[in-house]
This record gives C-alpha cells, structure tokens and sequence, in this order.
C-alpha cells in the first residue's frame, strides 16, 4: 500500500441517490424507499445528516429515479447547514468525465456517500488521507460488498473508465487492490429487506430501548406494547392489537383490533386489518415483503391491507370546477357536433388507477370512433371532441376519470407497452385537462407518441396553460362543425376519413 | 424560433442557443427543419437551453428525435443550462435518465 501522498480531504462530498449494488431483492425496495420515513427520518435525510456530521459543506447530489422529489426535499440544503448541488449522472459519459466535468480535483479527497446504506462514522474528518482513499465494506454472504461509503482521491475518481453509474463504480471500487477497505456492520443497510429490517432494529436499540410514541398517536387501553418499539404521528391503534419488540409503525399507520406487529415495519399510511399477525415483514399499503424469504405479495383486499391516504396525486377540485364551467360553456357545441350521425357506436376500456388499495379498476367510456392523431384536420379534431373530450369532462368533474395519453389505451393493452411507457401510464393520474388530450400532438413517431404520453404525466395544470392549450383545441373543433365530412350522413369509409 | 450556431473549440462540434422561451407545437417544425442539418454535420452537439421556458409534448418528442438522430450515427446530444420549469418536466417524466443533462455550458464542454 502506498502512502507517499497525503492530501487534504475536500469539504466537497458526492452523494449518489441510486443505490450501488447491481441487484435489489424484494420488490418494495424501489427507489421511494430512501425517501421513505424509517423511525421519523428517510434514508436519504440520515446520510445527508451524516455526511455534514464528519465535515463536508457542500454536497454533490447525483441523481438517480425519483429526481423530482429528491430535490423537492433536499432543497438548498438550508436545513442541514450545508449547500446542495444536483447532478444528474451522464448516461453515456465515463465516470472520470462526468466527475472532471462537475469539478472534482484530482489533488483532493473527497467523501463519497450513498443514500441507500448509512455507514458507522469510521471516515471523520480528522484521519489524513492517503493513496487511493479507503472505503467502507459489509461482510456479505459470499464477499465484502461495498457500503457505498468512503473517502476517495480525485485522481482515483478521474482515473477510473467506468461509466457514470453507482454500480459500476461499487464493482470498481471492490476489484480496486489500490484502496484501504474496512469491514464495518452498517447502520442501516436497504439492499435487502432481511438487511432493512435489521438496520431498523438496531436503530430501535441504540436510539430508544423503549416504547417511543410521537404526538397525536392515539392507542387503545388494551393495546399491549413491547418495547422496544416506535409509533410515530397519528398512528391509529384499536383494541386488543399486540406491538412490539422492534414493531415500526410509521406516520398515519392505523392498525386495526387484535392485530399483532412484531419485528415489522409498518410503512406511512398504512392499514393494517384486524387480527392480522405481522412478523418479520415490511407493508407499504397493499405491498407485504417477507424478510425472511424476501418474496413480495401484493394483497388485493382492503380489509386486509392497503393505502389510507388516496394516491399522491389526483384530481383537484379546481380542475373539477373547471371541467364543470365547461361542459356548460361547450353543450351547445357538443350538440351539435353530435347531431352529425356518422359515427359508428363503440365502448372501449380505459384502465383507471384506484386509490384505496383496490388496485386497478377499469372505466367503460364509450367511444365512438377510433381516433387518431393527425395535425390541422378539423374533422379529427371534432371527433375527438364528441368521442372523448366532452364526455371525459363529465368523468373528470365526478373525480373518475384518469386518462393519459394522446392515444386512448385498455388495460390490455397498456400491458403490451414498453417497461418506460407503461410505468408512466400505470403510476400517472390524468384528467382530460391535461395538454397531450387538448392539444394532441402529431404522433408520427414512437418519439413523438412516448412525449405525449410522458407530457402528460406530467401534466402541469395551471389556468393559463389550461386556456394556451384549449383555445386552438376549440378553434379546430368550431371549424369541424364546417367540416364536409362532419356534414355527411353516413359513415365516412377509412379511405377518406383523414 | 431562431437557432444561434457557434463553433466548439478544436472544431469538435456545435452549440446550439435556441433563442426562444417556448419549443411547442408552433414553432416545432421550424426547429426540427433548422436544427436536423446541424445534426447532420457534427458528431457533438451541445444544446443551450437557458432560454427556453416552456416544452410541450411535441417539445419533447423533437428533442427525442434529435437524440435517436445523433445516437443513430455515434454521435453525442448533450442539452445544459436548463430552466426550473423545464427541469422539473425532464425529471417529472424521466427524460433526464435518457438525455445528458449538464447545469452549465462549462460542465457540458469539460465532458468532451
């Protein structure tokens, strides 16, 4: 081991969102797991906490799924005391280019922290760094895998062609002779629900060997509770349930009479039906992983287990009073559009993500005619109109209706759909005041329908962006009703219907 | 919608200012029609997106075939400088996965 260099560690410190090892047992683990709550803190909040604890000042967030709401939360970094850079990682980039392009030198040291595991506080500030750098390691099963944890050089980062990704870059680092490697027990560790699980106990022991119980938690008189155990804000708990030891009942959790949790974690807004027994499990709504085993079940009854909380993001009652405002302002058009009698009768299915843990349901909206996006046609456009738009408004004031897409899907088919599409489609909550529906775009490509249907996703609902996008909406459909083939009486035939 | 071209150091390539706080579907055409030869004849392309405001989905789906078309011959679509709004849009919808993304045109240059 060399140890001629010695230089100053950097109060720069990378911090990679993504977690780095290649695969992720049990399903739950997904990438809202480091913004999760675990004992009133996320994962994500405890290594930024600790990362600023062992000196670092300014901290280079690389960003991986879930970039929007890792921002959200992490802001400036105020909180913390500390600034907050984000990065995203250069999906074709090697690893020295994307670091040389955002600033790290190669005469400094540098601190490089990971949110999915938090590593004891073995890299402190005062240690001179040498070579290489030194990394923190966990004894797996078969090999010492990295924490995600270490104090890296600059010359060691930007010499490594490795591509930008964490993965990558733990594979290096555990191949690396180069580094100092420490075999440490991590604190907390989400590579495997077993190892979450045990990182949470430990927690419990260090930080409360007792029954800790935030404000507003309400349990009954009967309620017997083991410690040590946490039961954080507005935790509902009835009758007769058993908690603890290491039971973690998050925020909003509601555990019904005679349940019993033990060594389980109970994740925010979750139901837990009555005399149902909890061991060695993580539940988030509807979603139970087993520990043990790390399989994952997805319990399709309510009553069972399931989202309190509707899902994050619905539809609001300002875009309910505006879907109604129109329905009334557009009747007169809507009528008589309709009183052209060429479309043929049709119902299609439209999947319809449900709140409550029921999974999802499905929509019957009739549709009269097969629609096709096709730019400056007023006769597409007065389809739509008629086919979808009107009647969707009607859905959309009731809360019903969620629909993406410029292209109407059924649930059968949005299964067909590509890993990326279908994601956006299964997860996203759109009504029909949303820009990819009004203001459909020319779906000539697989690039172009993907946009629609990512757009929509997103789907930023302001009033201004709501009228840019339905005025020229309403403009093509006043010029259908001039349209010659709205005029006829017969269906038109696919020869000419564009 | 008017593209300002400049030259890259060494001849390496082109960034491109899109001078314009909207990329939606009236001026998409005229984006697509001015940038597709720029595409064509340069291996790095650096995209300037400071003034841009506002993306729609046709926005979006433009600047995916700008990517497929520099993917397709080996080439690198590397977009900086991106406003919150337009940020937020690229992360709300995943693209920030698919596009190099740098906060500024220095980072972007320094990738090269």
């Amino acid at each position: 081991m060399t140890r001629a260099t010695c230089h100053r560690v950097s109060e720069t410190a990378l911090l990679f969102t993504a977690p780095p090892w290649a695969e992720s047992n049990g399903a739950l683990l997904d990438s809202q797991t480091i913004l999760d709550p675990l004992l009133d803190r996320s994962l994500l909040q405890r290594a930024v906490e600790h990362l600023v604890r062992i000196g670092s000042r300014h901290l280079m967030v690389v960003l991986g799924d879930n970039a929007a709401e890792i921002r959200d939360f992490l802001k400036q970094g105020e909180r913390w005391g500390c600034r907050i850079s984000y990065h995203y990682p250069d999906p074709r980039a090697p690893m020295r280019q994307f670091l040389k392009a955002i600033g790290i030198a190669a005469l400094e040291h540098y601190r490089v922290g990971n949110a999915w595991s938090i590593a004891p506080l073995a890299i402190n500030a005062d240690s001179t760094p040498h070579g290489a750098g030194s990394t923190l390691h966990w004894q797996d099963a078969d090999a010492a895998r990295w924490t995600g944890w270490g104090c890296l050089s600059g010359a060691w980062l930007l010499s490594r062609d490795i591509p930008a990704d964490p993965v990558a870059l733990g594979a290096s680092i555990a191949a690396d002779e180069s580094l100092e490697k420490s075999l440490v027990v991590p604190t907390l560790l989400a590579d495997t629900p077993a190892n979450l699980i045990d990182g949470v106990q430990r927690l419990l022991n260090e930080d409360s060997a007792a029954v800790y119980k935030a404000a507003q938690a309400k349990i009954h008189s009967t309620v017997r509770l083991t410690a040590p155990c946490h039961i954080g804000r507005a935790v509902n708990i009835e009758a007769g349930a058993v908690i603890g030891p290491h039971a973690v009942l998050e925020d909003g959790a509601f555990v019904a009479a005679g349940a019993q949790v033990r060594h389980s974690l109970v994740m925010q807004g979750t139901y837990v039906g009555p005399e149902l027994e909890l061991d060695h499990v993580i539940v988030r709504g509807p979603v139970l992983v087993n520990a043990v085993l790390g399989s994952r079940t997805e319990i399709t009854d309510p009553q069972i287990l399931s989202h309190l909380r509707p899902a994050s993001r619905k539809i609001d009652s300002r875009s309910r009073v505006i879907a109604a405002a129109l329905q009334v302002a557009l009747l007169p058009l809507y009528l008589l559009l309709r009183r052209q009698r060429h479309c043929p009768a049709g119902e299609t299915i439209i999947s319809c993500p449900s709140n409550h843990g029921r999974g999802l349901a499905a929509l019957r909206l009739a549709l009269q005619c097969p629609l096709r996006a096709v730019p400056d046609a007023p006769y597409d456009w007065g389809r739509h109109f008629v086919a979808t738009f009107y009647p969707g408004l009607a859905a959309v004031r009731r809360g019903e209706l969620r629909l993406i897409g410029p292209t109407l899907k059924s649930w059968h088919e949005t299964k067909k759909l590509p890993d990326e599409w279908r994601r956006i489609h299964e997860e996203c909550f759109c009504g029909l005041l949303n820009d990819a529906w009004v203001h459909i775009v020319p779906a000539s490509g697989r690039d172009d329908a993907f946009a629609s249907d990512a757009l929509a996703a997103a789907h930023p609902e302001s009033p201004g962006l709501i009228a840019r996008y339905l005025s020229p909406y309403l403009r093509n459909v006043w010029q259908a009703m001039f349209d010659k083939r709205f005029m006829q009486t017969t269906p038109p035939t696919p020869a000419n219907a564009v | 919608m008017q593209l300002k071209l400049e030259a890259l150091p060494e001849n390496k390539g082109a960034i491109i200012t899109i001078d314009s706080e909207n990329l939606d579907a009236g001026n998409v055409r005229e984006f697509k029609e001015q940038i597709a030869p720029i595409l064509n004849g340069n291996d790095v392309v650096l995209l300037d997106m400071s003034q841009l405001t506002f993306v729609d989905s046709s926005g979006l789906g433009a600047l995916l075939s700008c990517l497929r078309t520099m993917n397709n011959k080996n080439g690198q679509l590397k977009l900086f400088a991106m406003a919150k709004p337009v940020q937020a849009l690229f992360e709300l919808v995943r693209m920030h996965r698919i596009f190099s993304i740098y906060n500024t045109r220095d980072e972007a240059v320094a990738v090269l």
